[in-house]
């Protein structure tokens, strides 16, 4: 399809248009509302009995008369064209779906005129309000469009199908425009984005437009009928502990045409229709899911689109904390729940929805009533319909272990929502929270939040997550009086929240990130080596390249005791997330036993969380430092196989752990003997790394697949002489730091240096025996000298080789 | 089909449309607003359980021959009956003057639609005649 045709196509639209350029809406409107009042007053007065009647009255009632009329007509005409090949929800013979063309498109086709297809694009309304929903500056496009570029011809623009929308139309612009390309591409704007917002502004548009047909049938048929409750009963006692779903669920929002959830909420009528056990229990982790689910269905019956079966049906929640927590008695409660089933089958429009449903099993077990008998007539019988949720793992817990409850509900396990789906949940839900904090969210902005959300929330599950941001994110820009959210906006707003750096990487972050070998050093001695793998894989990480589905970075890290591998990995907490502590530790050397695994990851039969699991939860983004990795059992080494490879691992409750945000080393001194070897005998360590290694598989420590899921196997080697020295150094400059707090200055010689680095080398401490030697040695004489008085607060102390043994 | 307009300028589009296209949408808005009364007012639905007991209040019979019981059974079933019924007959009723109501209007302004070129003129001669005389 040519241009030229799509023009013509359009062509019915161009009038409602120009009337609208040269006649704007508001003042027609306001003119026929005069003129009708106008009308309305002179036909008043042109009865002579009147007091105020004077003579012309009548004449200036057909003038008004006149001009209302036309008006109107002008109105029909202009809704009529304009709603031509509109899509419509509920089919309607006067609109032609066969024929659907878009309004928004031909706006744009109407501002467009042959030389320039971009700036027609941009001069229309709808193109103007899709560059404001990307985020750019309205100056910033006037800029681009009215500069020096090379215009396209509207003979340029070729459609390849016979229908063509307004998404498309921009997709074929976005295609051949370098400019415009190169323009979105400087305000990071790919195509996808593009074309994504052009999408989702014109469906605002259009579900706008829709909403103006109040002659619609779907905007008739919406308004709810009066006595559709009559021929149904009223349960009382459900009126005390159950409350109408819509109260809880805001299903005004949901739009029932973007195809979310729409699967799930099939199979969940489907279930309904059944003519006995038309029961269904939806399974998931996240209970707002099911709630969704729900939701959905009543949008689809209120809408009159659902099926016969559960049509002018009310799905009422049953409250069940509140039912228990108002009867103590076992007979009163039992008895209220039998007439709380009765009185919902008599009504006979009631949907029953049980959240939770494992959670009411139990805790009507503790007061002795077994629920699932007591329910089990009323599941199997036709005249009722009920609605629950559980979590996995109450499902398999409780559920399972009733066989009644087990055959009489039909599962529904909805599916896992990634990004994309979350956007699309993002779009629906975020108008009114944009009309609430008066913060308007761009579409780039958007797609990020959902990515965001999925890469770096740790907990629960996606859209829910997402959700929960943009309820978050929303005040939070109101407060920093934000007008328009923008990509990079959310990336600051998750940095904040979470303490990793994510989005474009700014000047100060650049310069740490290209520098991060020094900043590494400045606690760290000697490791070259090591330090500049560990840089170059964080640099990996947070350029984005990196693969988000495994943790940040892993390492293994191999060498003797005390030669810096716990100090690397503080420093590398300290530059990467800001703060040392941000380390959770495991001494490997306590998860050696058969009960390992379970210490870690929990027992599902005792029903208790393991140390890992909860660990990793509380803290989802630092270091994670697993010492002495060698020692940890087999079947431990299996679990961080798959922590490894796929940055999750699933506890014992059935509950994932994200580990994607954690930099994890595990330390291992397997192997030192042969690196002190190839020390002792001059030979390059970096040149033997693969001998050492080939002899750790060999001697069964790791096995090769487990080595080969770290991003780096990093070689620590024994300190050397001037390396011991700047350990000594850097030890006693912090000794100084705490005398100087007491206000003694203390002078770091050769001598005290030279005689730490002796006591030192001994190869089987490294720089640890350092330290300890600092610690017995100078501190205990600089005590003795404190205590004696010899050292006063003012004072100097310098010690001298004689002093020291 | 829609019409076509073939660039034609705003009048003579409007002309075509009026006697084509506009007609026959206004027709459909008309049963619009007609179907909108009868799913208001839920017609087949209170047809359907007119003699249905309100709100399906009422009490069961006790099985056994108890004179007494079943005689105050029947008459409280029936007495919800009864609510039921003309409560449904009233707002039938009100329906069906809504209907009847939307119908009469759809029709007048059917009319005004055809003759609205000699409402438009005619209001027009009318006026000037009332300055004139």
């Amino acid at each position: 399809m040519t241009f030229k045709k799509l023009k013509e196509i359009s062509e019915p639209h161009f009038y409602s248009i120009a009337l609208d350029r040269y006649f704007a809406k508001k003042w027609r409107s306001a003119l026929r509302k005069l003129a009708a009042l106008a009308a309305l007053i002179s036909f008043g007065l042109s009865f002579d009995i009147l007091p105020l009647s004077f003579g012309k009255a009548d004449g200036m009632f057909f003038v008004f008369i006149f001009i209302y009329l036309t008006l109107s007509f002008v109105e029909f005409f202009y809704r009529s064209m304009m709603n031509e090949g509109l899509t419509v929800r509920i089919k309607e013979k006067m609109i032609d779906k066969n024929e659907s063309f878009d309004y928004g498109l031909s706006n744009i086709l109407y501002a467009t005129d042959e030389i320039d297809v971009t700036r027609g694009f941009f001069e229309a309304k709808i193109g103007l309000l899709t560059f404001l929903r990307l985020g750019i500056p309205y100056e910033n496009c006037k800029n681009f469009v009215y500069s020096e570029r090379s215009p396209i011809m509207a003979s340029a623009l070729n459609f390849d199908s016979d229908f063509v929308n307004l998404p498309q139309y921009a997709s074929t612009l976005y295609d051949i425009d370098k400019s415009l390309q190169s323009f979105l591409a400087q305000n990071s704007i790919n195509k996808a984005e593009f074309v994504g917002t052009v999408m989702w502004v014109s469906r605002m548009e259009e579900s706008k437009q829709c909403k103006e047909r109040f002659w619609g049938r779907e905007n008739l048929g919406a308004i709810p009928s009066i006595g559709t409750s009559w021929s149904y009963g009223v349960a009382t006692d459900l009126g005390k502990f159950g409350v109408p779903f819509e109260y809880s669920v805001d299903i005004s929002l949901f739009d029932s045409e973007n195809g979310y959830r729409e699967k799930e909420v099939q199979i969940l009528e489907n279930i309904l229709q059944r003519s006995s056990e038309a029961n269904a229990i939806i399974i998931d982790d996240d209970e707002k899911v099911a709630r969704d689910i729900v939701g959905r269905l009543l949008k689809k019956i209120k809408l009159g689109t659902s099926l016969p079966s559960v049509e002018h049906k009310n799905i009422i929640e049953l409250d069940s904390n509140n039912l228990i927590a108002s009867f103590k008695n076992r007979s009163e409660l039992e008895a209220e729940i039998l007439k709380i089933l009765n009185q919902s089958v008599l009504a006979g429009n009631i949907i029953l929805y049980v959240s939770d449903l494992s959670g009411f099993v139990s805790s009507t077990k503790n007061l002795g009533i077994n629920l699932p008998s007591l329910l089990s007539p009323f599941l199997a019988s036709d005249n009722i319909q009920i609605i629950s949720s559980a979590t996995n793992s109450d499902f398999h817990f409780i559920i399972e272990s009733s066989p009644t409850l087990l055959e009489r509900f039909e599962r529904v396990i909805p599916d896992t929502i990634g990004v994309e789906a979350s956007v699309s949940v993002l779009l629906e839900q975020v108008l009114p929270i944009e009309k609430q904090y008066g913060v308007m969210f761009s579409y780039p902005a958007i797609l990020n939040l959902a990515k965001s959300a999925d890469e770096f929330i740790t907990y629960g599950e996606m859209p829910s997550k997402a959700l929960d941001m943009l309820i978050e994110i929303a005040p939070w820009a109101a407060e920093r009086k934000m007008e328009v959210l923008k990509e990079n906006d959310v990336s600051v707003f998750v940095s904040e929240k979470t303490g990793i750096s994510t989005g474009m990487i700014k000047e100060k972050e650049m310069e740490k990130i290209e520098h991060l070998e020094e900043l590494l050093h400045k606690r760290v001695v000697g490791q070259d080596e090591a330090v500049s793998g560990i840089a170059s894989a964080i640099r990996r990480s947070r350029s984005g390249i990196a693969n988000p589905k495994r943790p940040i970075s892993s390492f293994l890290f191999i060498g003797p005791t005390g030669v810096g591998k716990t100090e690397v990995s503080k420093s590398l907490a300290e530059s990467f997330f800001g703060d040392e502590k941000k380390m959770v530790r495991f001494d490997m050397s306590e998860y050696s036993s058969p009960e390992a695994l379970s210490q870690l990851i929990g027992d599902f039969a005792m029903n208790r969380s393991g140390l890992l699991a909860s660990k990793v939860r509380d803290n989802p983004y630092g270091v994670l430092l697993l010492d002495e990795f060698e020692k940890s059992a087999p079947d431990v080494l299996d679990l961080f196989l798959q922590v490894l490879d796929e940055g999750v691992f699933t506890d014992a409750l059935g509950r994932q752990v994200n580990c994607r945000n954690l930099i994890i080393i595990a330390t291992s001194n397997a192997g030192s003997d042969m690196i002190w070897e190839t020390i002792r005998s001059g030979s390059n360590l970096v040149k033997s790394k693969d001998v050492i290694i080939n002899s750790i598989i060999k001697d069964k420590i790791f096995r090769p697949e487990l080595l080969n899921r770290f991003d780096g196997i990093i070689f620590f080697h024994p300190l050397q002489n001037n390396e011991l020295e700047s350990v000594a150094r850097l030890g006693l400059e912090k000794l100084a730091r705490r005398l100087k707090e007491k206000d003694i200055e203390f002078v770091v010689n050769q001598d005290v240096v030279d005689f730490l680095v002796e006591k030192g080398s001994d190869p089987q401490f490294g720089g640890r025996s350092i330290n300890r030697a600092i610690q017995n040695e100078i501190e205990d004489l600089i005590a003795r000298k404190i205590v004696s008085g010899k050292a006063k607060p003012g004072s100097k102390i310098e010690i001298k080789r004689e002093e020291l043994q | 089909m829609s019409d076509v307009y073939e660039n034609d300028s705003f009048f003579l589009a409007y002309i075509k449309w009026h006697y084509r296209k506009g007609l026959r949408e206004l027709l459909y808005v008309s049963q619009n607003f007609l179907w909108f009364v009868i799913h208001f007012f839920s017609f087949e639905l209170l047809i359907k359980t007119l003699f249905a007991p309100w709100k399906r209040l009422g009490e069961t019979y006790e099985g056994g021959f108890n004179l007494s019981a079943f005689a105050s059974t029947f008459i409280v079933n029936s007495l919800m009956r009864a609510v039921g019924f003309f409560t449904k007959i009233l707002v039938l009723f009100v329906g069906a003057i809504s209907y009847i109501v939307v119908l009469a209007f759809s029709i007048c302004i059917l009319v005004i639609w055809i003759l609205a070129p000699v409402i438009l003129v005619g209001s027009l001669v009318l006026s000037v005649t009332f300055f004139v005389i």
